[in-house]
């Protein structure tokens, strides 16, 4: 025979080599992407612990000169908030070696609820109505076209009306327990499910039904 | 013309068959996710096709040896209703600069479409008509009978070699006297299509990667139909082409390395061959082919991990069969993805449709992401190689118009022939009947 084994072995360790190289570049490349995702997040936190300062200083001192301030800085971390959602989901549903960003969306989410209930105080405190949050339940795990739809939807909402706030959670995931907790206040038991003004929805509703609920053109 | 297979059409345990792949593969993917069920069968072919590039590019040096005196050649076409291509092919075969003697022998197969009245008002050529159309290897068969050659060059009607072809070839085959047949280049005639475009890569990849490695291996799988050279002797020994077979020349292959014949390769013999240029009639032509393939596998089982072929059966043989069956897993993933997505976007489009929204967004049809496309490259890059190193060897030179059906050929063509083998394989299965033209 005219081919020595050693060719074959040389061909099985350039094989190797190769995969190992692309498991490598596949590797590197989402894990700069997660931890870009990651640095994003800690800052949105950060603006976070800003708002609860200031939250807890106006519960604390009934000083309503900060209410300017903190919509402002609510406002900002709204914005930070969206985006990175739009950026995780995106990242986390082609990710390879970080199968939906499990950890990082958990913080996320926490994050998310804990500036939604901000956002309520805050309405409260300050006696400012003019920002409405909208609670959107998707599901996460489970294929889900008519939530990613009606998330369309709330894009193009969001983009006519800049005092609407989203703030979407996965109904799905079972092991953040203030989830749980949203659930079985809202009573949900499907998705995707809107909660405008506490007013739980759970068909998909047109641009214009939820401007006209929100009250926005 | 058609051949029935022994026993009855099974559907029903075909399509238990069917279900209980797909079963199978869909639970995988559910489980594994369809990266890493893909991954299995993609870094199989990664291997094969390194090992057959690490062979290549230590043996890719093949020197056609120079006689003093060239034997006899009876050149054998056969023919049946191939009016379009017969006077072309002949004139190529006329302008041969065989330096020996030799004879053409055209066998009518009972042709209909007026070929046999256009062979009659040929010079130079020895006819052998046939009242009844009995198959290709028939015609071979007879024609080789009244050859008076010491080697045979058989010839398709559909094939066109090069001047240099059978000198080359015969050269080749003359080295050594245990060598039975020797393969040529078989290159794409006038590649005037996207799809005939592809095939001329996958030919030249074919013959000028596959067949020089496969020559170093001396598992050379197949006597291409084309154009290969015969010794006589030895091809009369082994009992001519198998007439019943769907696949004669890979048959013959087969028969040759089971009676100890060697079987040679030579580039420099150059034939070129009409290829499909529609769909239909490439999966006909792939169908023949590929259920050919498994056909003989059953007759030839003895010769699979048989060390006494030696690369043939050790390597070869049974990594053939793996490549076809990571082909078939393959497909039924890729498939699976395809309807899983198309389930998903008409239900994200009838949700637009209640939201009185834009119908698709593209956005929501991101299946893959950099890393994956990233990883792909990389594994896709030993045929980049192996594309590089064909166009070499075939003296063609790449163009920016070879791009296009260079990516295809890289990214798609593969899967999409796949489903052939797939179709084919349940084919099989459910012991349908051959049909072929």
């Amino acid at each position: 025979m005219e081919v020595s084994r050693n060719i074959l072995a040389k061909a099985a360790i350039i094989t190797i080599l190769l995969f190992a190289v692309s498991i490598f570049v596949g590797y590197q490349i989402e894990s700069n992407s997660y931890a870009n995702t990651e640095a994003r997040l800690s800052e949105m936190e950060q603006g976070m612990e800003n708002s609860i300062l200031f939250t807890m200083f106006l519960q604390t001192h009934h000083d309503a000169s900060v209410c300017n301030v903190l919509h402002d800085q609510l406002d900002e971390t709204a914005q930070h908030a969206y985006n990175l959602y739009g950026e995780m989901e995106e990242s986390g549903s082609t990710s390879i070696f970080f199968p939906g960003y499990g950890d990082l969306r958990e913080k996320y989410f926490l994050a998310n609820m804990r500036f939604y209930l901000m956002l309520r105080e805050y309405s409260q405190a300050c006696n400012d109505t003019s920002v409405t949050p909208i609670l959107f339940f998707y599901s996460a795990y489970n294929d889900c076209p008519a939530c990613v739809a009606q998330g369309r939807v709330l894009d193009q909402v969001r983009a006519d009306c800049p005092n609407v706030r989203v703030y979407a959670f996965p109904a799905d995931v079972e092991e953040i327990s203030m989830i749980k907790t949203f659930k079985s206040y809202y009573r949900i038991t499907s998705t995707p499910v809107l909660v405008i003004d506490d007013q739980k929805y759970g068909t998909l509703l047109t641009k214009e039904q939820i401007k006209s609920r929100i009250g926005c053109g | 013309m058609s051949l029935q297979i022994e026993g009855k059409p099974r559907p029903l345990f075909t399509i238990a068959a069917i279900l209980l792949i797909g079963l199978f593969i869909g639970i995988s993917i559910r489980s594994l996710g369809y990266f890493w069920v893909m991954l299995i069968p993609n870094l199989f072919l990664l291997a094969l096709t390194m090992t057959l590039l690490v062979v290549f590019l230590e043996k890719k040096e093949i020197k056609t040896p120079e006689l003093d005196k060239y034997p006899f050649l009876s050149v054998i076409i056969p023919a049946y209703n191939v009016k379009s291509s017969i006077e072309k092919c002949i004139t190529s075969v006329k302008a041969s600069d065989y330096p020996g003697e030799m004879e053409i022998i055209i066998v009518d197969d009972g042709s209909t479409d007026g070929t046999r009245e256009l062979l009659k008002e040929m010079d130079g050529v020895k006819l052998l008509l046939k009242e009844k159309n009995e198959g290709k290897a028939a015609s071979i068969n007879k024609g080789a009978k009244m050859a008076k050659g010491e080697v045979l060059a058989c010839v398709d009607s559909d094939s066109y070699p090069e001047p240099a072809a059978f000198r080359e070839a015969v050269a080749t085959l003359m080295k050594d006297d245990e060598v039975g047949a020797v393969t040529c280049f078989i290159r794409v005639e006038n590649p005037n299509s996207l799809l005939k475009k592809i095939q001329d890569i996958e030919y030249l990849t074919g013959f000028g990667f596959a067949q020089i490695t496969s020559r170093a291996m001396e598992a050379i799988f197949v006597t291409p139909g084309p154009t290969t050279i015969f010794r006589k002797s030895i091809f009369m020994d082994v009992g001519g082409f198998d007439e019943q077979n769907i696949t004669e020349d890979l048959e013959m292959a087969w028969r040759l390395r089971r009676h100890g014949y060697k079987l040679e390769y030579t580039p420099d013999a150059v034939s070129y061959t009409d290829v499909p240029g529609d769909i239909k009639s490439l999966f006909r032509q792939r169908m023949r082919w590929y259920r050919g393939k498994l056909y003989n596998l059953r007759k030839y089982s003895d010769m699979l991990f048989n060390p006494k072929y030696g690369y043939f059966g050790m390597f070869m043989f049974p990594l053939s069969f793996t490549a076809e069956f990571a082909g078939i897993v393959l497909s039924f993933s890729f498939l699976w993805l395809v309807l899983n997505q198309l389930s998903w976007t008409i239900q994200y489009m009838l949700s637009n449709l209640a939201l009185r929204a834009p119908l698709l967004d593209l956005s929501t049809m991101v299946v893959v992401g950099a890393s994956v496309i990233a990883m792909g490259l990389i594994l896709v890059s030993p045929w980049i190689i192996a594309v590089y190193f064909s166009h070499e060897i075939g003296k063609k030179k790449f163009t920016i118009g070879d791009i296009p059906p260079t990516l295809i050929f890289l990214l798609f063509y593969g899967t999409f022939i796949s489903f052939f083998y797939c179709i084919s394989f349940f084919k099989e299965v459910n012991r349908s009947d051959y049909r072929w033209k």
